[in-house]
């Protein structure tokens, strides 16, 4: 027992060092020597008898917190949450290796939660779901095995046992937590008593995965990921694949070599702009939809709206009181902030089929002269991306036409380059580090360097800030938006068809949906979404859940009348389980069964030394229902007769 | 059966509920840290609930604890009736006077069963027992029950019989520990008579008939010391003396139980005769455990015939080594 | 077999009404005394004087139409004393054995403990054997021969110890006690006992009655019966206060009494219930606790806590 006990420490601790391993609080340098002082702690608790040992112990705790506090101070407030992290963590590892079999170890059970608190802070990872799912069981585990050491006893064949029942209890509590989760009415938009003031925003230093209207390269840091639902977009008509999983925010065409931004008001060529139709609605003239949507801009503070580079229409619900809105003439739509009291914004959308938009009826609009900056790289290039571009251009024939050239870029860079988020080990910090082929980038990176490439190619093309999701909900044809599908890629200006979309970052990234085939990926992309729900769990999905729950067993009704067999399916594990009871009760004769249950059904309790005709003058001296005397009377003659006779 | 109570563990992780509650109030809404919290919750209410569960149905019964010696481990068993769902971690206790709470414990339980421990060595004495009741704080630890249970009156401790190793030896050493006055063999039976082997005691020699036959007859005894023994204890001296007198009935009382034989003790306040068809020797170890000194001009034991042997021996330890 | 069931009722039923007829009983006491008769077994009654053993012994052979002899055990009681002895028949001119008090067929040995080990192994090899042996020529008792023994733990003086291994011959140890209130009463409002046995009539020819101890035999133990059986007798050996448990020897006399017991009942079937009901006087006397003292507590922890195989 005290040896499962330590390894269920062990194993708790280890949850721990998940936790703060999928913050990214810590690199390998403080998370590898903690590991292996984790696992090795059984080995060394005999050591813990030595004076030095513990002095070593607490000389490099102390020297480690001297780090972290330095760390702390200089990195400013922004590393303080990981910083006590990352010391929780060095704390945990402490406890496990310096607490003896006589001493207690209640710290270790509240720290090892008050890391699970914090790490669910920083990160919304389906991971967090996994390790809480073998955090829950191993605490209660070692609870109960905690409980039972500290009563004492011998526990010879008890370990199996323990565990068994301990899962049992885990799994009950788990599984009330989610029915409380999604019962209990809460305000999800409560801002806390001391509001904004302890909020954990993501700090200065730590980027945020959003849109973002300007694009600065190098900023480095950690990056925070959110699982936040910025937009819903749901499908009026038409079918999903209708719909292009880009959603534009903002166009940037000047490149300083370090900067993406945006001159309003100079002439964008090569595309019709918005034009009002009065009541909210603005259109593109001359085309006609194949899908309609219904966006719902969640976030209040979101300065544009966000359409497909394939909208031919779309209307403000309410007739634009949701505010005023002002089409750029990139055909994206700002939206000014004004206000406090700004709400989230409805608006429906129709768009022509990809490729439609942009179709061969249009050639003649399709400027010959194209403005320098689209066409040229300003500023300072690195030297890497010019022979980078030779490199790529040799293989190609000088005829090449522009569809080709680009298709050959984009390739080359999503083949070759790796995608990293910032602040990962092993991401660039420049244009030309990431260039160079040393370090791995996001997808900024990918598109700002596809975008210098075709510059220097000649090919003119800017670089658009949006979203990227595949989040389809197939049932509710709602695909949704997050923060962290915050996106960025290239619109190339084809001289046939226009304005194109090229996204040279490679898919599989984080801001990818559910990317690659098979059950496994599925499997995967379905915990994403579930957990998604329950990190992005407000009272809209709150209600659908109960009223889901409500339903489920009408549901469940309908659906067997439909197709009875699903019932038989169902049934089938509960078969098994009865099949597997009744063989096992086949052993036990007959009358022995039937003088139990007649025993059974009088409540009286059976001391195991009774024999049937002493319960059952037991029986008769008590006054009981008659019927079920007799039929105690019954069995115990007919058991006799056939067991002992 | 009270209430469930919180632990020492329940305690802190409530202050720590707490502070995290505050935490989570304060700060503005998160749903992961609501599912922390849910968890929290669920676990503490489960935790009572399952504690309460726990030992909810269960009875119990210490059943009388034999006297044991000074000096050794006392076994004690509880016996519980458990039901049919296991049981986790139940700890019987027992508050013995002047010597604080004992304890006996079982990781899990299941049906009729004993939970067996072993008091520590205690010094001579009659330790009343003040409360025996069945506690559990399973399964998590956070809360914890107990509810009162039959036990013993009394835990007897009786005087280490060690110091009177001769009494392994049987009769002769019954006779030679008393040394005054005792001869065991004045009731031993000859049932025989054989020749004389080289090393057979010449006190066994018998004259008569080793005259008429012309060689050494021994007369052969049979019944060991299947003889009553009277005492007589004089508790008018100091307590080092009384206390190597009991050690000494001790051993004389479990040398007789042993043999099932009879022995008669009178002393001041106390007399009596125990052993099989008599009061049991449990009243004789209860008196040795309990026997404190008199002072010197106390009074008398009852009177006694001079040939029953009493202790302390008149000189200090006697012909013992 | 179910006639002769019946009939087996009927003639034990009429020894016991007529054995508490003569004197006050309670039926724990009569019973184990009568399945030893049937089973063959010897009794070891031990209790206060004064409770009427000898009455006892005396009643139970009339009642049988059994021929009785009491010996009165001393130390000076020589083997021959209740063997018997050659004694020079000047008339005849030869040497004729004197069959001693144990050629009967229930033999009151009283105060076993008083005599010497000679004695005693003397009556305990008639006990086992059925026969004794004199001047080498093997002797066979009575038939029926059943010994009910006394041992009085009152006195202490001028006793020995009877060996343990000795006490395995008898199948029963019983307790006889003071009567309960209501049978003291009974005795001393009664009339005298002596009297009543005076006009005894005997319930059960010799010759039925050892029809009756053939019939044990033929009782059926089943399965779970003997499975029970065995398992108490393990506990007993895996008992951590047990010095030694029920041997194999002792396991299979419960049985046999047990079997008694079940056709003293009228039944050709062994209940589990026989197995509990003399679980006491037949295995107390057989479990040599470690601590010494008495088993009796030990059998009934153990008949409580092993379960009843159903």
């Amino acid at each position: 027992m005290r040896v499962l006990f330590r390894l269920l420490l062990v194993a708790l601790v280890l949850a721990d060092l998940g936790f703060v391993y999928i913050t990214e609080a810590a690199s390998w340098i403080w998370l590898g020597p903690l590991l292996l002082l984790t696992v090795a702690s059984p080995l060394l608790l005999p050591l813990r008898r030595h004076l030095s040992y513990r002095l070593l112990w607490n000389g490099s705790v102390l020297a480690a917190f001297t780090i972290l506090v330095q760390h702390a101070s200089r990195a400013g407030v922004a590393y303080l949450l990981e910083d006590g992290l990352l010391l929780a963590a060095l704390c945990q590892v402490h406890l496990l290796n310096n607490i003896g079999p006589d001493q207690k170890p209640d710290l270790l059970f509240f720290n090892s939660f008050l890391i699970a608190v914090v790490t669910s802070y920083l990160s919304l990872d389906l991971m967090y779901s996994v390790l809480f799912l073998v955090y829950a069981p191993l605490l209660v585990l070692a609870l109960q095995v905690y409980a039972l050491l500290r009563s004492g006893g011998e526990g010879r064949g008890s370990t199996g046992r323990v565990l068994r029942d301990g899962l049992v209890r885990a799994a009950a509590a788990v599984g009330i937590t989610m029915l409380v989760f999604l019962y209990l009415p809460r305000d999800f938009h409560r801002k806390g008593l001391l509001g904004d003031r302890i909020r954990f925003r993501p700090p200065a230093g730590m980027l945020e995965a959003d849109f973002t209207e300007e694009v600065t390269l190098g900023r480095s840091g950690p990056m925070r990921v959110s699982d936040r639902v910025v937009l819903t977009v749901r499908l009026l008509s038409g079918t999903p694949a209708d719909v292009p999983g880009y959603f534009r925010g903002a166009t940037l065409d000047f490149f300083d070599g370090r900067h993406w931004r945006y001159a309003r008001g100079t002439s964008v060529p090569g595309d019709e702009r918005w034009v009002p139709a009065g009541d909210g609605t603005f259109a593109r003239p001359g085309h006609r939809g194949a899908a309609r949507i219904r966006v719902e801009l969640l976030d209040p503070h979101a300065t544009r709206l966000f359409l497909p580079l394939s909208a031919v229409r779309f209307a403000l619900e309410g007739g634009g009181r949701g505010g005023r809105v002002a089409p750029l003439p990139d055909l994206t739509v700002y939206r000014p902030r004004s206000g406090l009291d700004r709400q989230s914004v409805s608006y429906t959308a129709t768009l022509s089929r990809p490729g439609r938009a942009a179709g061969r009826t249009r050639r003649s609009r399709v400027p010959r002269r194209v403005p320098a900056h689209l066409r040229n790289p300003a500023g300072k290039v690195p030297p890497a991306a010019r022979s980078l571009a030779e490199r790529i251009a040799r293989d190609l024939p000088a005829d090449a036409p522009q569809r080709v050239v680009v298709e050959a870029f984009r390739s080359f860079l999503s083949r070759r380059y790796r995608y990293l988020l910032p602040g990962q080990e092993g991401s660039a910090r420049d244009l030309g580090e990431f260039l160079r082929g040393g370090a791995g980038g996001h997808c900024e990176y990918f598109a700002t360097a596809l975008a210098v490439l075709l510059r220097i190619r000649g090919i003119p093309c800017r670089l658009v800030t949006g979203y990227r999701s595949e989040e389809w909900d197939a049932a509710n044809r709602v695909l949704a938006i997050r923060a962290r599908h915050a996106h960025a890629w290239v619109e190339v200006l084809d001289p046939d068809a226009g304005w194109m979309t090229v996204d040279p970052t490679p898919p599989g990234d984080g801001a990818a949906g559910a990317a690659g085939e098979g059950i496994l990926a599925r499997l995967g992309a379905l915990l994403n979404r579930t957990w998604n729900e329950v990190t992005g769990f407000d009272e809209k999905a709150r209600r659908r859940a109960v009223a889901w729950l409500a339903a489920l067993p009408s549901r469940v009704g309908a659906g067997i009348g439909r197709r009875p067999w699903l019932l038989l399916l169902a049934l089938l594990p509960a078969g098994g389980l009865w099949l597997r009871r009744t063989l096992r009760r086949r052993r036990v004769p007959p009358e022995v069964r039937a003088w139990l249950a007649a025993a059974g059904s009088l409540g009286l309790e059976r001391p195991p030394g009774e024999t049937p005709r002493a319960f059952l003058a037991r029986a008769r001296r008590r006054a009981l229902p008659p019927k079920r005397l007799r039929r105690l009377e019954e069995t115990t003659a007919a058991h006799e007769a056939a067991r002992y006779r | 059966m009270r209430p469930p109570l919180p632990t020492g563990l329940g305690v802190k992780a409530l202050l720590f509920y707490g502070v995290l509650g505050g935490a989570f109030l304060a700060a503005p809404y998160s749903n992961l840290y609501f599912l922390l919290l849910a968890f929290l919750t669920v676990l503490g209410v489960l935790g009572y609930f399952w504690t309460w569960r726990n030992l909810a149905g269960v009875t119990g019964r210490i059943p009388d604890i034999e006297p044991h010696p000074a000096g050794a481990p006392v076994p004690w068993r509880v016996e519980v009736r458990a039901g049919r769902r296991a049981r986790f971690g139940l700890r019987a206790r027992m508050v013995l006077s002047g010597h604080g709470p004992v304890y006996a414990a079982a990781q899990v339980l299941e049906g009729s069963s004993a939970i067996r421990g072993a008091l520590p060595p205690l010094p001579r004495g009659v330790y009343r027992v003040e409360r025996a009741d069945l506690g559990s704080n399973s399964p998590l630890g956070l809360f914890g029950v107990r509810r009162g249970i039959p036990g013993p009156d009394a835990v007897v401790v009786y005087p280490s019989p060690a110091a009177a190793p001769e009494l392994r030896r049987g009769a002769a050493g019954l006779a030679d520990l008393l040394g005054n006055g005792f001869s065991g063999e004045g009731f031993l039976q000859p049932s025989s008579l054989r020749e004389y082997r080289p090393g057979d005691d010449p006190r066994r020699i018998h004259h008569k008939a080793s005259a008429r036959r012309g060689a050494f007859v021994i007369k052969e005894f049979e019944g060991g010391a299947g003889n009553g023994i009277e005492v007589v204890l004089d508790r008018r001296t100091d307590p080092a003396s009384l206390e190597h007198a009991l050690s000494l009935l001790a051993a004389v009382a479990l040398a007789a139980r042993e043999g099932k034989e009879v022995v008669e003790l009178k002393s001041q306040g106390f007399a009596g005769t125990f052993g099989p068809g008599h009061r049991p020797f449990r009243e004789l170890l209860t008196f040795l455990a309990a026997a404190e000194p008199l002072p010197a001009g106390g009074p008398a034991p009852p009177p006694a015939s001079p040939a029953v042997p009493r202790l302390p021996a008149r000189r200090p330890a006697g012909g013992r080594p | 077999m179910s006639q002769t069931i019946t009939e087996v009722r009927d003639a034990c039923g009429d020894i016991r009404r007529r054995l508490l007829d003569v004197m006050v009983l309670e039926e724990e006491t009569l019973d184990p005394i009568l399945t030893a008769l049937l089973a063959r077994g010897h009794v070891l009654i031990e209790g206060i004087p004064g409770t009427g053993k000898t009455l006892l012994a005396r009643t139970l052979a009339r009642v049988a139409g059994l021929q009785f002899h009491r010996i009165q055990f001393t130390n000076d009681l020589m083997p021959s004393d209740i063997v018997g002895s050659s004694v020079w028949r000047p008339d005849l001119g030869e040497f004729r054995f004197v069959r001693g008090p144990l050629f009967a067929n229930v033999v009151l040995a009283d105060e076993i403990n008083r005599t010497s080990p000679r004695t005693l192994s003397c009556l305990l090899e008639a006990m086992e054997r059925g026969q004794v042996t004199v001047e080498g020529e093997a002797l066979t008792l009575a038939e029926p021969f059943f010994v009910l023994a006394t041992r009085n733990p009152i006195e202490f003086h001028g006793t020995y110890p009877v060996p343990e291994a000795a006490l395995d011959r008898f199948l029963m140890r019983v307790h006889l006690g003071y009567p309960g209130v209501d049978g003291e009463l009974r005795l001393y409002l009664g009339e005298d006992p002596e009297a009543v046995l005076d006009g005894l009539e005997p319930a059960i020819e010799r010759r039925d009655l050892l029809a009756l101890m053939d019939a044990v035999d033929t009782i059926r133990v089943s399965e779970p019966v003997a499975a029970y059986c065995y398992q108490v007798t393990a506990a007993t050996r895996a008992h951590e206060s047990v010095a030694l448990g029920v041997s194999p020897r002792a396991a299979m006399s419960w049985i046999r009494a047990a079997r008694a017991r079940a056709l003293l009942a009228g039944r050709d079937y062994v209940l589990p219930d026989d197995l509990k009901a003399l679980a006491h006087p037949v295995l107390s006397h057989r479990i040599f606790l470690a601590g010494g003292g008495d088993a009796g507590e030990l059998i009934e922890e153990i008949l409580a806590s092993v379960p009843v195989v159903l």
